[in-house]
Protein backbone atom coordinates (compact mmCIF):
# COMPACT_ATOMS: atom_id res chain seq x y z
CA UNK A 1 0.00 0.00 0.00
CA UNK A 2 1.49 3.36 -0.99
CA UNK A 3 2.22 6.11 1.51
CA UNK A 4 -0.42 8.35 -0.10
CA UNK A 5 -3.07 5.69 0.33
CA UNK A 6 -2.10 5.15 3.97
CA UNK A 7 -2.27 8.90 4.54
CA UNK A 8 -5.74 9.08 2.96
CA UNK A 9 -6.97 6.23 5.17
CA UNK A 10 -5.53 7.94 8.23
CA UNK A 11 -7.20 11.26 7.32
CA UNK A 12 -10.51 9.52 6.73
CA UNK A 13 -10.35 7.76 10.10
CA UNK A 14 -9.44 11.01 11.82
CA UNK A 15 -12.31 12.85 10.13
CA UNK A 16 -14.77 10.08 10.92
CA UNK A 17 -13.70 10.03 14.56
CA UNK A 18 -14.05 13.79 14.84
CA UNK A 19 -17.51 13.86 13.26
CA UNK A 20 -18.66 10.89 15.34
CA UNK A 21 -17.55 12.50 18.59
CA UNK A 22 -19.21 15.79 17.58
CA UNK A 23 -22.36 13.90 16.56
CA UNK A 24 -22.73 15.62 13.21
CA UNK A 25 -22.85 14.25 9.72
CA UNK A 26 -21.26 15.51 6.56
CA UNK A 27 -20.40 13.34 3.59
CA UNK A 28 -18.26 11.16 3.66
CA UNK A 29 -18.31 11.15 7.46
CA UNK A 30 -21.50 9.58 8.70
CA UNK A 31 -23.11 9.72 12.09
CA UNK A 32 -24.94 6.67 13.42
CA UNK A 33 -26.59 8.09 16.53
CA UNK A 34 -30.20 7.42 15.53
CA UNK A 35 -32.58 6.53 18.36
CA UNK A 36 -29.92 7.37 20.93
CA UNK A 37 -31.67 10.34 22.57
CA UNK A 38 -33.53 9.67 25.77
CA UNK A 39 -37.20 10.43 25.14
CA UNK A 40 -39.15 12.14 27.86
CA UNK A 41 -42.32 10.19 27.11
CA UNK A 42 -45.09 11.02 24.73
CA UNK A 43 -45.54 14.66 25.75
CA UNK A 44 -46.55 15.81 22.28
CA UNK A 45 -46.91 13.95 19.05
CA UNK A 46 -47.89 15.42 15.72
CA UNK A 47 -48.42 13.37 12.60
CA UNK A 48 -49.90 13.55 9.14
CA UNK A 49 -52.44 11.31 7.44
CA UNK A 50 -53.35 11.48 3.80
CA UNK A 51 -56.81 10.79 2.38
CA UNK A 52 -57.71 10.12 -1.23
CA UNK A 53 -61.40 10.20 -2.12
CA UNK A 54 -62.07 10.30 1.66
CA UNK A 55 -60.15 7.04 2.19
CA UNK A 56 -57.03 6.95 4.39
CA UNK A 57 -54.18 5.86 2.09
CA UNK A 58 -51.20 6.76 4.31
CA UNK A 59 -50.18 3.12 4.66
CA UNK A 60 -49.93 2.81 0.87
CA UNK A 61 -47.29 5.54 0.60
CA UNK A 62 -43.67 4.49 0.28
CA UNK A 63 -41.04 5.96 2.69
CA UNK A 64 -40.04 8.75 0.29
CA UNK A 65 -43.62 10.02 -0.02
CA UNK A 66 -43.95 9.80 3.78
CA UNK A 67 -40.76 11.80 4.39
CA UNK A 68 -42.10 14.55 2.17
CA UNK A 69 -45.56 14.40 3.73
CA UNK A 70 -44.29 15.46 7.14
CA UNK A 71 -43.20 18.84 5.71
CA UNK A 72 -46.81 19.69 4.76
CA UNK A 73 -47.57 22.56 7.09
CA UNK A 74 -48.89 25.26 4.80
CA UNK A 75 -51.47 25.31 2.03
CA UNK A 76 -48.86 26.29 -0.57
CA UNK A 77 -46.59 23.37 0.28
CA UNK A 78 -49.54 20.96 0.44
CA UNK A 79 -50.58 21.93 -3.10
CA UNK A 80 -47.06 21.28 -4.40
CA UNK A 81 -46.95 17.99 -2.54
CA UNK A 82 -50.28 16.83 -3.97
CA UNK A 83 -49.18 17.71 -7.50
CA UNK A 84 -45.89 15.86 -7.05
CA UNK A 85 -47.66 12.83 -5.58
CA UNK A 86 -49.79 12.48 -8.69
CA UNK A 87 -46.57 12.38 -10.73
CA UNK A 88 -44.69 10.13 -8.30
CA UNK A 89 -47.39 7.57 -7.42
CA UNK A 90 -49.73 7.62 -10.43
CA UNK A 91 -50.93 4.10 -9.64
CA UNK A 92 -52.43 5.41 -6.36
CA UNK A 93 -53.25 9.06 -7.11
CA UNK A 94 -55.12 9.88 -10.32
CA UNK A 95 -56.53 13.29 -9.36
CA UNK A 96 -54.71 15.54 -6.90
CA UNK A 97 -57.81 17.62 -6.17
CA UNK A 98 -59.28 14.64 -4.32
CA UNK A 99 -56.44 14.53 -1.78
CA UNK A 100 -56.85 15.78 1.79
CA UNK A 101 -53.96 16.02 4.21
CA UNK A 102 -54.87 15.99 7.88
CA UNK A 103 -52.52 16.89 10.71
CA UNK A 104 -53.30 15.25 14.04
CA UNK A 105 -51.79 16.07 17.38
CA UNK A 106 -51.70 14.59 20.83
CA UNK A 107 -50.57 16.51 23.88
CA UNK A 108 -49.77 14.87 27.18
CA UNK A 109 -52.81 13.25 28.80
CA UNK A 110 -55.07 14.39 25.99
CA UNK A 111 -56.93 12.53 23.35
CA UNK A 112 -55.90 12.79 19.77
CA UNK A 113 -57.28 15.84 17.99
CA UNK A 114 -57.39 17.12 14.42
CA UNK A 115 -55.20 20.22 14.15
CA UNK A 116 -55.49 21.15 10.50
CA UNK A 117 -56.75 19.94 7.13
CA UNK A 118 -54.83 20.96 4.02
CA UNK B 1 -16.56 -24.32 15.52
CA UNK B 2 -14.64 -22.30 12.97
CA UNK B 3 -16.54 -19.18 12.01
CA UNK B 4 -13.66 -17.29 10.42
CA UNK B 5 -14.30 -15.61 7.08
CA UNK B 6 -14.07 -18.13 4.27
CA UNK B 7 -11.19 -17.52 1.86
CA UNK B 8 -12.26 -16.88 -1.70
CA UNK B 9 -10.45 -15.92 -4.87
CA UNK B 10 -10.06 -12.33 -6.04
CA UNK B 11 -12.27 -13.05 -9.06
CA UNK B 12 -15.07 -14.48 -6.93
CA UNK B 13 -14.88 -11.47 -4.61
CA UNK B 14 -15.25 -9.04 -7.50
CA UNK B 15 -18.10 -11.06 -8.96
CA UNK B 16 -19.92 -10.97 -5.60
CA UNK B 17 -19.53 -7.21 -5.42
CA UNK B 18 -20.76 -6.66 -8.95
CA UNK B 19 -23.77 -8.87 -8.30
CA UNK B 20 -24.54 -6.98 -5.06
CA UNK B 21 -24.22 -3.56 -6.70
CA UNK B 22 -26.54 -4.64 -9.51
CA UNK B 23 -29.02 -6.10 -7.03
CA UNK B 24 -29.13 -2.87 -4.98
CA UNK B 25 -29.59 -0.77 -8.10
CA UNK B 26 -32.43 -2.89 -9.49
CA UNK B 27 -34.04 -3.06 -6.02
CA UNK B 28 -33.94 0.76 -5.87
CA UNK B 29 -35.75 0.91 -9.20
CA UNK B 30 -38.61 -1.19 -7.84
CA UNK B 31 -38.67 0.96 -4.70
CA UNK B 32 -39.19 4.03 -6.94
CA UNK B 33 -35.90 5.40 -5.61
CA UNK B 34 -34.16 6.35 -8.83
CA UNK B 35 -33.78 10.10 -9.07
CA UNK B 36 -35.76 10.29 -12.30
CA UNK B 37 -38.62 8.42 -10.62
CA UNK B 38 -38.70 10.83 -7.67
CA UNK B 39 -38.46 13.92 -9.88
CA UNK B 40 -39.26 17.38 -8.57
CA UNK B 41 -40.20 16.58 -4.98
CA UNK B 42 -41.59 19.63 -3.17
CA UNK B 43 -39.07 19.92 -0.36
CA UNK B 44 -35.30 19.65 -0.91
CA UNK B 45 -32.97 19.76 2.04
CA UNK B 46 -29.60 18.34 2.93
CA UNK B 47 -30.14 19.21 6.62
CA UNK B 48 -26.73 19.91 8.15
CA UNK B 49 -24.68 18.12 5.50
CA UNK B 50 -22.00 20.56 4.37
CA UNK B 51 -21.61 18.91 0.97
CA UNK B 52 -25.26 19.77 0.22
CA UNK B 53 -24.56 23.44 0.95
CA UNK B 54 -21.40 23.39 -1.17
CA UNK B 55 -23.33 21.91 -4.11
CA UNK B 56 -26.15 24.40 -3.52
CA UNK B 57 -23.55 27.18 -3.52
CA UNK B 58 -22.06 26.21 -6.88
CA UNK B 59 -25.53 26.02 -8.42
CA UNK B 60 -25.85 22.23 -8.75
CA UNK B 61 -29.26 21.98 -7.11
CA UNK B 62 -30.68 25.08 -8.80
CA UNK B 63 -29.60 23.59 -12.14
CA UNK B 64 -31.44 20.37 -11.26
CA UNK B 65 -34.53 22.28 -10.17
CA UNK B 66 -34.59 24.20 -13.47
CA UNK B 67 -33.85 21.16 -15.64
CA UNK B 68 -35.36 18.28 -13.74
CA UNK B 69 -34.64 15.85 -16.61
CA UNK B 70 -30.92 16.09 -15.63
CA UNK B 71 -31.71 13.74 -12.72
CA UNK B 72 -32.16 11.04 -15.33
CA UNK B 73 -28.53 11.41 -16.47
CA UNK B 74 -27.28 10.16 -13.09
CA UNK B 75 -29.59 7.11 -13.22
CA UNK B 76 -28.64 6.46 -16.82
CA UNK B 77 -24.93 6.83 -16.02
CA UNK B 78 -25.04 4.35 -13.13
CA UNK B 79 -27.03 1.85 -15.19
CA UNK B 80 -24.57 2.17 -18.09
CA UNK B 81 -21.56 1.65 -15.79
CA UNK B 82 -23.12 -1.51 -14.34
CA UNK B 83 -23.83 -2.87 -17.83
CA UNK B 84 -20.25 -2.08 -18.90
CA UNK B 85 -18.85 -3.86 -15.85
CA UNK B 86 -20.94 -6.96 -16.58
CA UNK B 87 -19.86 -6.97 -20.20
CA UNK B 88 -16.20 -6.47 -19.11
CA UNK B 89 -15.79 -3.41 -21.31
CA UNK B 90 -13.92 -0.26 -20.18
CA UNK B 91 -13.70 -1.84 -16.70
CA UNK B 92 -11.41 0.75 -15.16
CA UNK B 93 -13.27 3.83 -16.45
CA UNK B 94 -16.63 2.27 -15.61
CA UNK B 95 -15.63 1.46 -12.03
CA UNK B 96 -14.34 5.01 -11.37
CA UNK B 97 -17.41 6.54 -13.00
CA UNK B 98 -19.68 4.25 -11.00
CA UNK B 99 -18.21 5.48 -7.72
CA UNK B 100 -18.41 9.16 -8.74
CA UNK B 101 -21.99 8.83 -9.98
CA UNK B 102 -22.87 6.72 -6.91
CA UNK B 103 -21.67 9.54 -4.64
CA UNK B 104 -23.59 12.10 -6.71
CA UNK B 105 -26.70 9.91 -6.55
CA UNK B 106 -26.33 9.47 -2.80
CA UNK B 107 -26.02 13.20 -2.06
CA UNK B 108 -28.74 14.21 -4.52
CA UNK B 109 -31.09 11.48 -3.30
CA UNK B 110 -30.77 12.49 0.35
CA UNK B 111 -31.36 16.11 -0.60
CA UNK B 112 -34.42 15.61 -2.80
CA UNK B 113 -36.14 13.31 -0.30
CA UNK B 114 -35.09 15.65 2.56
CA UNK B 115 -34.10 12.77 4.79
CA UNK B 116 -30.58 11.68 5.81
CA UNK B 117 -30.95 8.04 4.83
CA UNK B 118 -27.99 5.71 5.29
CA UNK B 119 -29.11 2.73 3.24
CA UNK B 120 -27.06 3.51 0.14
CA UNK B 121 -23.80 3.39 2.11
CA UNK B 122 -23.73 -0.29 1.17
CA UNK B 123 -23.69 0.63 -2.51
CA UNK B 124 -20.90 3.18 -1.98
CA UNK B 125 -18.67 0.85 0.03
CA UNK B 126 -18.99 -1.90 -2.56
CA UNK B 127 -18.44 0.48 -5.50
CA UNK B 128 -15.32 1.77 -3.76
CA UNK B 129 -13.98 -1.77 -3.39
CA UNK B 130 -14.49 -2.34 -7.08
CA UNK B 131 -11.80 0.25 -7.88
CA UNK B 132 -8.97 -2.02 -6.81
CA UNK B 133 -7.59 -4.24 -9.53
CA UNK B 134 -4.50 -5.11 -7.52
CA UNK B 135 -5.27 -8.33 -5.63
CA UNK B 136 -3.42 -7.36 -2.48
CA UNK B 137 -5.08 -3.93 -2.30
CA UNK B 138 -8.48 -5.45 -2.99
CA UNK B 139 -8.00 -7.91 -0.15
CA UNK B 140 -6.75 -5.19 2.25
CA UNK B 141 -9.63 -2.82 1.46
CA UNK B 142 -12.13 -5.65 1.80
CA UNK B 143 -10.83 -6.07 5.36
CA UNK B 144 -10.89 -2.31 6.01
CA UNK B 145 -14.48 -2.10 4.74
CA UNK B 146 -15.41 -4.88 7.16
CA UNK B 147 -13.92 -2.86 10.02
CA UNK B 148 -15.86 0.18 8.87
CA UNK B 149 -19.15 -1.75 8.89
CA UNK B 150 -18.30 -3.05 12.37
CA UNK B 151 -17.61 0.55 13.41
CA UNK B 152 -21.10 1.58 12.20
CA UNK B 153 -22.72 -0.84 14.64
CA UNK B 154 -20.35 -0.18 17.55
CA UNK B 155 -20.75 3.58 17.16
CA UNK B 156 -24.57 3.21 17.13
CA UNK B 157 -24.41 1.25 20.42
CA UNK B 158 -22.00 3.71 22.05
CA UNK B 159 -24.21 6.63 21.09
CA UNK B 160 -27.23 4.94 22.68
CA UNK B 161 -25.20 4.41 25.83
CA UNK B 162 -23.79 7.92 25.99
CA UNK B 163 -27.02 9.78 25.21
CA UNK B 164 -29.08 7.68 27.54
CA UNK B 165 -31.61 5.68 25.50
CA UNK B 166 -29.72 2.48 26.41
CA UNK B 167 -30.53 3.00 30.08
CA UNK B 168 -34.23 3.77 29.59
CA UNK B 169 -36.24 0.54 30.09
CA UNK B 170 -39.14 1.91 27.99
CA UNK B 171 -36.98 3.39 25.22
CA UNK B 172 -38.15 1.01 22.51
CA UNK B 173 -41.81 1.45 23.43
CA UNK B 174 -41.46 5.25 23.24
CA UNK B 175 -39.61 5.04 19.90
CA UNK B 176 -42.29 2.76 18.45
CA UNK B 177 -45.06 5.13 19.53
CA UNK B 178 -43.34 7.88 17.57
CA UNK B 179 -42.64 5.54 14.66
CA UNK B 180 -46.26 4.35 14.55
CA UNK B 181 -48.50 7.23 15.69
CA UNK B 182 -51.40 5.57 13.89
CA UNK B 183 -51.73 3.54 17.10
CA UNK B 184 -53.56 6.55 18.55
CA UNK B 185 -56.10 6.36 15.71
CA UNK B 186 -56.60 2.62 16.28
CA UNK B 187 -55.15 1.79 12.86
CA UNK B 188 -53.39 -1.19 14.40
CA UNK B 189 -53.47 -3.23 11.20
CA UNK B 190 -50.76 -0.89 9.84
CA UNK B 191 -48.39 -1.67 12.70
CA UNK B 192 -46.11 -4.74 12.53
CA UNK B 193 -47.20 -7.52 14.89
CA UNK B 194 -44.10 -7.45 17.12
CA UNK B 195 -44.09 -3.65 17.36
CA UNK B 196 -47.72 -3.69 18.41
CA UNK B 197 -47.00 -6.25 21.15
CA UNK B 198 -44.26 -4.00 22.55
CA UNK B 199 -46.47 -0.91 22.43
CA UNK B 200 -49.23 -2.79 24.26
CA UNK B 201 -46.73 -4.10 26.80
CA UNK B 202 -47.20 -7.79 25.90
CA UNK B 203 -43.54 -8.08 24.89
CA UNK B 204 -40.68 -6.80 27.01
CA UNK B 205 -39.38 -3.54 25.54
CA UNK B 206 -36.31 -3.63 27.83
CA UNK B 207 -35.29 -7.15 26.84
CA UNK B 208 -35.47 -6.47 23.11
CA UNK B 209 -33.85 -3.04 23.31
CA UNK B 210 -30.94 -4.39 25.38
CA UNK B 211 -30.55 -7.33 22.99
CA UNK B 212 -30.29 -4.89 20.07
CA UNK B 213 -27.58 -2.90 21.86
CA UNK B 214 -25.71 -6.09 22.72
CA UNK B 215 -25.98 -7.21 19.12
CA UNK B 216 -24.49 -3.90 17.99
CA UNK B 217 -21.71 -4.15 20.56
CA UNK B 218 -20.91 -7.70 19.48
CA UNK B 219 -19.24 -6.19 16.39
CA UNK B 220 -16.29 -5.37 18.64
CA UNK B 221 -15.40 -9.03 18.10
CA UNK B 222 -14.55 -8.23 14.51
CA UNK B 223 -11.47 -6.38 15.81
CA UNK B 224 -10.42 -8.80 18.53
CA UNK B 225 -11.70 -12.23 17.46
CA UNK B 226 -11.72 -12.36 13.64
CA UNK B 227 -12.37 -16.09 13.78
CA UNK B 228 -16.02 -15.27 14.65
CA UNK B 229 -16.58 -13.12 11.57
CA UNK B 230 -19.19 -15.38 9.99
CA UNK B 231 -21.22 -15.17 13.19
CA UNK B 232 -21.10 -11.37 12.87
CA UNK B 233 -22.33 -11.68 9.29
CA UNK B 234 -25.34 -13.53 10.68
CA UNK B 235 -25.73 -10.84 13.39
CA UNK B 236 -25.82 -8.19 10.66
CA UNK B 237 -28.57 -10.02 8.81
CA UNK B 238 -30.44 -10.61 12.08
CA UNK B 239 -30.28 -6.90 12.82
CA UNK B 240 -31.81 -6.11 9.43
CA UNK B 241 -34.58 -8.66 9.92
CA UNK B 242 -35.33 -7.22 13.38
CA UNK B 243 -35.42 -3.71 11.90
CA UNK B 244 -37.96 -4.87 9.33
CA UNK B 245 -40.07 -6.78 11.88
CA UNK B 246 -40.17 -4.13 14.60
CA UNK B 247 -39.66 -0.79 12.88
CA UNK B 248 -40.85 -1.48 9.31
CA UNK B 249 -37.49 -0.12 8.11
CA UNK B 250 -36.03 -2.14 5.27
CA UNK B 251 -32.26 -1.92 5.04
CA UNK B 252 -32.04 -4.25 2.05
CA UNK B 253 -29.20 -2.16 0.56
CA UNK B 254 -27.17 -2.98 3.66
CA UNK B 255 -27.59 -6.75 3.43
CA UNK B 256 -24.79 -7.35 0.86
CA UNK B 257 -22.34 -5.91 3.38
CA UNK B 258 -22.68 -9.18 5.30
CA UNK B 259 -20.52 -10.69 2.53
CA UNK B 260 -17.58 -8.74 3.99
CA UNK B 261 -17.91 -10.88 7.13
CA UNK B 262 -18.67 -14.20 5.46
CA UNK B 263 -15.78 -14.07 2.99
CA UNK B 264 -12.23 -12.77 2.63
CA UNK B 265 -10.55 -12.65 -0.76
CA UNK B 266 -6.97 -13.79 -0.72
CA UNK B 267 -4.26 -12.11 -2.74
CA UNK B 268 -2.70 -15.41 -3.82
Amino acid sequence: MSILLRLLIFLFLLGQLLFTVKGVESFPFFHFGMYSAQLSGTTQIEFHRIFYQKKDITAKLNPIARYQLKYCRSEVYAQRYKKWLRYYLPHIIKDETKIDIKIFQKRKDQNIELKKTL
Amino acid sequence: MNLASKNISYEKGRWMILFSISFIWVYNFFQLSWLSQIGASPYWSGSSDRIHHVLEGIGYFSLLRKHIFCLGFIDLGISTCIILLWSRMFQKTASYLLLILGILYFITYRSIIAHPEHQMIGFLILSFLFLFEDKKLFSDFWKLSRYYVAFIFISAALWKMSRGSAWDPDALQKILLIQFPQYYLNHNEEIPFFALQIIKGNLSSTLIWNSVILLELSFLLSFIKPRWNQGLGICLLLFLVADACFMQIYFIEFAPLSLLFFYQPTDI
